[in-house]
């Protein structure tokens, strides 16, 4: 079975970190690791020589970014790694900027967990219901399509400047890849397993909790692993159009001020905290729905 | 021994073909219905139009934009910009991807870039790059092509390592060169990976085209919205959002439409993620 594809940052519904068999592309190969083709070396150090190789990147990015800041020689247009991180140890040391960087993960902990629990919860009554999941499928490709970023100047007229309308944001980017990704799980259970329930006399409820829902999981978990990085996503974009703190505040900030180092800080603290985030996710995850996975590995 | 002929419903088995067509645009419709009269309910509870369009503003707000002609106005400009950042985007993602697939040293070159960027938005590049290429087209371009390049390059390489073995070792058994291997065999075989990361470019850029046009643009679906804010146009944002969310429903279907027409050749298949 070949890995489904990687959709790292779409809300695209079909995809996942395991799926059904598809029988297009069934190889014949036996199943397990891919054999080796480029000669005898061990999966440990190639994973050692993989992150060896990932540091490599990072190092050349950054020497080329100096040297490209170095020539350009304008901190205002573009500062320098060095003077950027000295930005950012001053973000992290104060204790105000500290307080906004710490709002801003609250909001994406808070609208993440809101947002999924909703999504689950919607995607589950749709999911029981054909009529229902058909009736209403289209409506959520119809909201999915509408950036939230775009919701900003509704919301901020009806909830006010400030955590309401940033909140309905972060659910509103939560919300549809957890429904998507949901329904598409919920109806993507082998069709031998829930004869085979049949089989053995379990009804609808029964093989709801024991067959349907388990198969759903790692679906589940991709879609809200979407999720997570849209609300990165948007809680930034919310702060910057609508908020009044935050690291997109600090960031729209410092471009009003000129102070770019600051505002390079601001874009690294995401990326970082975004990419931190995101492998406690997956690591958190696969560790406690394992069983769900049967043998296959949770990226 | 007698068989049980109890019947049993099939509750969770679906037949392959779905429910009939008509009953299936019957419940799409049944389903925008419901909703449009929810904003109804919802709208006239709320009661100041002004702030909180219920349908019949919003659709008097669109025969006036119709009539005068701003909304093709800001339609056309829109989707020439999603168009251009979404071939250009597509073009060097496909590029990138491939490169990362056949290669597990450049791929390991390349993770850490990709996953880094792909938690910070489109948005808070806005201030860096409205320093470096001003507010002009270049710069909403670039934006977009930052929101699809790395979609389409990941899910290119994941498709090119996902080519069969058994194709590999065929095109190895009649003597293909590498490049050839490459090009007759790994290229194709991804194809349905590289369209699926298109698709999802697709709904990315017309996401982003919002905040492009938040650099400032003369005509645009994002100006409208972001004008909202300071003119309280309300009915007009609600126009526009409508507008972008059916522009972005019908590009998406009129794309699965065009891979089930002619993907199919490649393995594409649009039922994965309908």
């Amino acid at each position: 079975m070949t890995p489904a594809p990687t959709t790292d940052f779409g809300g695209q519904p079909g995809a996942a970190p395991t799926g059904v068999a598809d029988p297009t592309t069934t190889t014949g190969r036996p199943a397990g690791p891919r054999p080796r083709r480029h000669g005898p070396r061990s999966a440990a150090s190639w994973s050692r020589r993989r992150i060896g190789l990932n540091l490599l990147a990072v190092v050349v990015a950054i020497v080329v970014w100096h040297v490209a800041a170095l020539a350009k020689n304008n901190a205002l247009v573009f500062p320098t790694p060095v003077e950027s991180a000295r930005a950012l140890v001053e973000l992290v040391q104060d204790a105000d900027s500290r307080s906004e960087v710490l709002i801003t993960l609250w909001r994406v902990v808070v609208g993440f967990a809101l947002g999924s629990t909703l999504g689950i919860a919607i995607a589950s009554l749709l999911g029981s219901s054909r009529v229902a999941a058909d009736a209403l499928e289209p409506v959520v490709h119809f909201l999915r399509s509408i950036t939230p970023v775009a919701w900003i100047v509704p919301a901020t007229i009806w909830f006010g400047v400030g955590d309401a309308s940033m909140r309905f944001i972060v659910i509103y980017a939560t919300v549809f890849p957890v429904i998507l990704n949901t329904l598409t799980g919920m109806t993507q259970a082998a069709r031998n397993k829930t004869r085979m329930a049949r089989v053995f006399g379990a009804g609808r409820l029964r093989t709801y909790r024991s067959v349907v829902i388990p198969s759903a999981v790692p679906y589940v978990l991709t879609g809200m692993r979407l999720a997570l990085g849209y609300s990165f996503m948007s809680v930034i974009g919310a702060e910057m159009v609508a908020g009044s703190d935050g690291i997109g505040y600090l960031i729209y900030d410092a471009r009003l001020f000129f102070d770019t180092p600051t505002m390079f800080a601001g874009i690294l603290l995401i990326g970082a905290a975004g990419l931190a985030f995101d492998r406690v996710f997956v690591l958190a995850t696969a560790r406690i729905f394992r069983r769900f996975y049967c043998g296959q590995v949770a990226r | 021994m007698s068989v049980s002929t109890r019947t049993v419903r099939p509750t969770l088995v679906r037949r392959p073909g779905g429910a009939p067509r008509w009953r299936r645009a019957l419940s799409i419709v049944g389903g925008f219905v419901a909703v449009v009269g929810l904003w109804w309910l919802a709208a006239s509870f709320y009661g100041m139009p002004m702030l909180f369009p219920g349908p019949p503003d919003v659709v008097t707000q669109f025969r006036l934009v119709l009539a005068d002609g701003s909304l093709a106005q800001a339609v056309s400009a829109s989707l020439g910009r999603v168009a251009a950042g979404l071939v250009l985007g597509s073009l060097l993602g496909t590029l990138l991807g491939l490169l990362s697939g056949s290669s597990r040293v450049l791929e390991a070159l390349l993770e850490p870039f990709i996953s880094f960027f792909r938690f910070i938005p489109p948005l808070a590049w806005f201030a860096p790059i409205l320093l470096w290429l001003g507010a002009g087209e270049p710069a909403k371009l670039t934006l977009i092509l930052y929101t699809t390049v790395f979609v389409v390059a990941v899910n290119t390489a994941a498709g090119v390592r996902a080519v069969p073995e058994n194709k590999l070792r065929m095109a190895a058994t009649f003597g293909a060169r590498p490049w050839q291997t490459f090009l007759l065999v790994r290229f194709p075989a991804s194809a349905a990976y590289i369209l699926a990361g298109i698709r999802i470019a697709l709904g990315n850029a017309f996401m982003t085209v919002v905040t492009a046009e938040m650099l400032g643009a003369p005509f645009g679906l994002g100006v409208i919205v972001t004008n909202g804010m300071a003119t309280t146009n309300i009915r007009g944002v609600f126009a526009a959002l409508i507008t972008l969310g059916a522009l972005g429903l019908i590009a998406d279907r009129l794309f699965v439409a065009l891979l089930r027409r002619f993907g199919t050749r490649f393995g594409a298949s649009p039922d994965v993620a309908r």
